[in-house]
């Protein structure tokens, strides 16, 4: 009988905690659209990669030990998989190697914004991490933990990737 | 505009794409997991056609003519191939998570490294096991021996060389995470 309890138990602290997780990954989903927009272009890509990262998420949870914040957490696994996944073969019709010129008089914010977002997704995958963790807000010891190198690692390769990005973008 | 401007918009950044509470849900199951969802595809075409040849080889190939060994070694050579085929599955479900990226890179390069050579090890055998069996109690001259020499060098040559582009494409780009991290 008190097996039948503990089990019962146990499961019904697993309902609750998807429950809760799932409420957690609603409210972040910002987060995995962005590392989808990066590290994909087309949108079913973005889409097979959203899953895969959902997936992952759920499956690591209940190892998640409080560590860090759970958005620092939920990057590290969207970024990892996102660089661990092996992609169906697609038939590409065109993709842009060069950022499309813009007339002069196009002084655009979004345009620009997404003359940037063109740009870093031309980085490396490694890059389009430190990117994505600065871009959110992340100093560079977080960034270090997060991707596993040294701190000063980190600076250096930011400013490498802004120098990259700018002439990029000129 | 620099890449500093670009952060607060950047974090409060919106997606049309938005999900539902019910739709991230169902996303927890495997069935939605792309990857999975083909993989498990292929496991269960292959796992029906490997046990339909279990069950009718006895029969089909005379089996009761081979010597005994022989049927044990076939039936353990298609259990290997599922048993193969099911540690890849398992292996693309484990969900990536250690300390930090470059740690789960390197432990998933490792884990990938070793499963293609089970995988190439066990279809190896697989095919050598088989041609055994099928030629078995084939009385041989000299003729016979060189053709059967030929296609069985080709079919293991063959599946290596496959076997071993894919999984090397794999390594490599996995290998190439973890060298542009280091660098």
């Amino acid at each position: 009988m008190w097996k039948y309890r503990i089990v019962f138990l146990k499961i019904r602290k697993v309902s609750t905690q998807n429950e809760n997780f799932l409420k957690v990954i609603h409210e972040h989903q910002a987060l995995i659209h962005k590392v989808c927009n990066i590290y994909r272009d087309t949108k079913e890509d973005k889409e097979d990669l959203f899953q895969e990262i959902t997936y992952q998420l759920f499956g690591a949870y209940p190892k998640f030990e409080g560590r860090s914040k759970i958005t620092t957490w939920m990057y590290r696994i969207a970024l990892n998989t996102a660089m661990a996944s092996f992609r169906k073969a697609r038939v590409i019709i065109s993709k842009a190697k060069e950022i499309p010129e813009l007339p002069i008089e196009e002084k655009d914010e979004s345009i620009h914004r997404e003359r940037l977002f063109s740009a870093i997704r031309q980085l490396d995958d490694a890059e389009k991490a430190m990117v994505s963790l600065y871009l959110e807000g992340m100093d560079h010891s977080e960034i270090a933990d997060v991707i596993g190198i040294t701190k000063n690692n980190v600076g250096v390769r930011l400013n490498r990737i802004k120098n990259k990005i700018k002439i990029l973008i000129k | 505009m620099e890449l500093d401007n670009l952060k607060s918009e950047y974090q409060n950044l919106d997606n049309d794409n938005s999900k539902s509470i019910e739709n991230l849900n169902k996303m927890k199951h495997s069935g939605r997991h792309p990857v999975l969802k083909s993989i498990r595809k292929q496991l269960v075409l292959e796992s029906v056609l490997w046990t339909l040849i279990l069950i009718v080889f006895y029969d089909f190939f005379d089996g009761h003519l081979k010597e005994f060994y022989w049927n044990v070694l076939l039936v353990m050579s298609i259990v290997l191939v599922l048993l193969h085929n099911a540690l890849g599955f398992m292996i693309v479900k484990k969900p990536i998570n250690d300390s930090s990226i470059k740690d789960s890179l390197i432990k998933y390069l490792n884990k990938i490294k070793s499963y293609s050579r089970i995988s190439v090890i066990s279809r190896v055998l697989a095919v050598i096991i088989f041609m055994g069996f099928l030629t078995s109690n084939v009385v041989w001259d000299g003729r016979k021996i060189w053709t059967s020499l030929v296609f069985f060098v080709i079919m293991i040559v063959g599946q290596v060389y496959f076997l071993n582009k894919v999984w090397r494409q794999r390594v490599k780009k996995i290998k190439s995470q973890i060298d542009a991290l280091e660098r």
